[in-house]
């Protein structure tokens, strides 16, 4: 009985529940973690799936009836997960205290130097552009 | 005023769009970031510049007096070493971009418009990588870009208050530009040779986490679960080319994950009618406060 139970606790934190993931936007499920992949099937925006394996940029996933691969970047949140909340601030002006930040400012050669410590190497991107915001009537 | 404001906004809203660069992709071949064409030509109205770094002075200075700076050099040059490095991947990096670590509990994140970046060691505590570090000051910095707080004080006027600024800041910006301000961070993270989707890792793990604990920087008028759908739509896959990009860095994991030496305490007095942390702290198993 008590290698029962040992056993038991043991095995408990492993057993971790299975992840659910929410689908904010019209997903295609496909076969194989590959965007060349066909899709086996749209899943609608507010779906939800059960994550079974991760591997890099890609989730292996289950619904009711399929399983699948989705990519990492489909998975949002419920839409009512969190609701705005004011930040209390009760600041007064103490502009004399600004220049507290300026011991630790890098010139832009000490910036590129500690970037190339940390494997860093810049590229050219260009910004995406925004969607127009929806106008009220 | 009307023509004052254009002249404030035209750089800045030319600065935002790409549609001066008309790409079809937002990926360009691998250029050194000094060679990027300008965003903006004509430089904003000297007394608007003025008026800017004064307030970014009064509500830094603000936020110093109110909170302190974490006592820890290592910590304040890493911030910055991170934040310089992603101002040189900006439009604008002559600004005076300056970083700081502010000693609180919560989890908040200030930009004020001249480009002082000041985070909280509560968020701080959240972040798991050097990228997720990275999106947070990126996204910061990205209202910075786009002029988000001094647009939304209406510059109009001839000076703007110290107090109409405060409680701006207090209920957030509006989620327009938190969104644009999130599309922006992806595309710094790449132009930094950080992994873009990094901000999507962060908004989907804090914003599961919020759901039950307070994370003042999720609890702003955009609630994470349209930031990311807004993120979907905008960058999608347009960065998986840098997907690969650095996560996670020895710096990270040395002055902000690993524990260090805590001095021998006597045992904690528990006593079940009092808690020594507020009902909704987060207790970060790898960390510990400052």
């Amino acid at each position: 009985m008590n290698v029962c139970l040992w056993s038991l606790l043991l095995v408990m934190p492993f057993a971790r529940a299975a992840e659910t993931g929410w689908l904010p936007l019209n997903t295609d499920l496909r076969a194989k973690p590959e965007l060349s992949m066909p899709s086996l099937t749209t899943l609608p925006a507010g779906s939800q799936v059960q994550i079974q394996q991760r591997q890099g940029r890609w989730l292996k996933v289950k619904t009711r009836t399929q399983q699948g691969w989705l990519r990492r970047i489909d998975i949002g949140l419920p839409p009512t997960a969190i609701k705005a909340a004011p930040t209390k601030l009760n600041l007064v002006a103490r502009p004399e205290l600004a220049f507290q930040l300026d011991s630790y400012h890098l010139s832009r050669q000490q910036a590129e130097r500690m970037a190339r410590q940390r494997q860093l190497s810049a590229h050219a991107v260009r910004y995406i552009e925004q969607p127009e915001p929806a106008h009220a009537p | 005023m009307r023509l004052k404001l254009l002249f404030l906004l035209g750089p800045l809203l030319i600065t935002g769009c790409t549609s001066s660069l008309a790409p079809t992709s937002p990926i360009s071949t691998r250029l050194s970031p000094t060679e990027l064409p300008p965003a903006s030509k004509a430089p904003l109205p000297a007394a608007d510049i003025a008026a800017a770094e004064h307030l970014s002075q009064q509500l830094t200075g603000a936020l110093i007096a109110e909170y302190g700076l974490v006592r820890n050099p290592e910590q304040q040059n890493y911030l910055n070493q991170v934040g310089a490095w992603l101002a040189l991947q900006t439009e604008r990096p002559h600004l005076t971009w300056r970083f700081g670590l502010l000693n609180s509990r919560q989890s908040l994140a200030f930009a004020t418009p001249s480009g002082q970046i000041l985070i909280s060691q509560g968020l701080l505590n959240l972040l798991q990588t050097e990228a997720e570090l990275a999106a947070v000051l990126s996204h910061e910095m990205a209202h910075v870009l786009g002029q988000d707080h001094w647009r939304r004080l209406q510059p109009q006027h001839a000076s703007v208050g110290f107090e109409q600024a405060v409680a701006l800041y207090a209920r957030g910006l509006p989620a327009v530009d938190v969104h644009a301000a999130d599309t922006k961070a992806a595309v710094l993270l790449a132009r930094a040779g950080y992994n873009p989707y990094a901000l999507f890792g962060l908004l989907q793990r804090l914003g599961a986490q919020a759901v039950d604990n307070r994370i003042g920087w999720l609890q702003g008028n955009a609630n994470p679960a349209e930031r990311l759908k807004h993120l979907a739509l905008t960058v999608g896959d347009q960065l998986s080319p840098f997907e690969g990009g650095i996560e996670q860095t020895a710096d990270f994991e040395r002055l902000l994950l690993k524990p260090s030496p805590s001095p021998k305490l006597p045992p904690p007095q528990i006593s079940p009618s009092s808690s020594p942390l507020p009902a909704n702290t987060i207790i970060h198993p790898q960390r510990i406060q400052m």
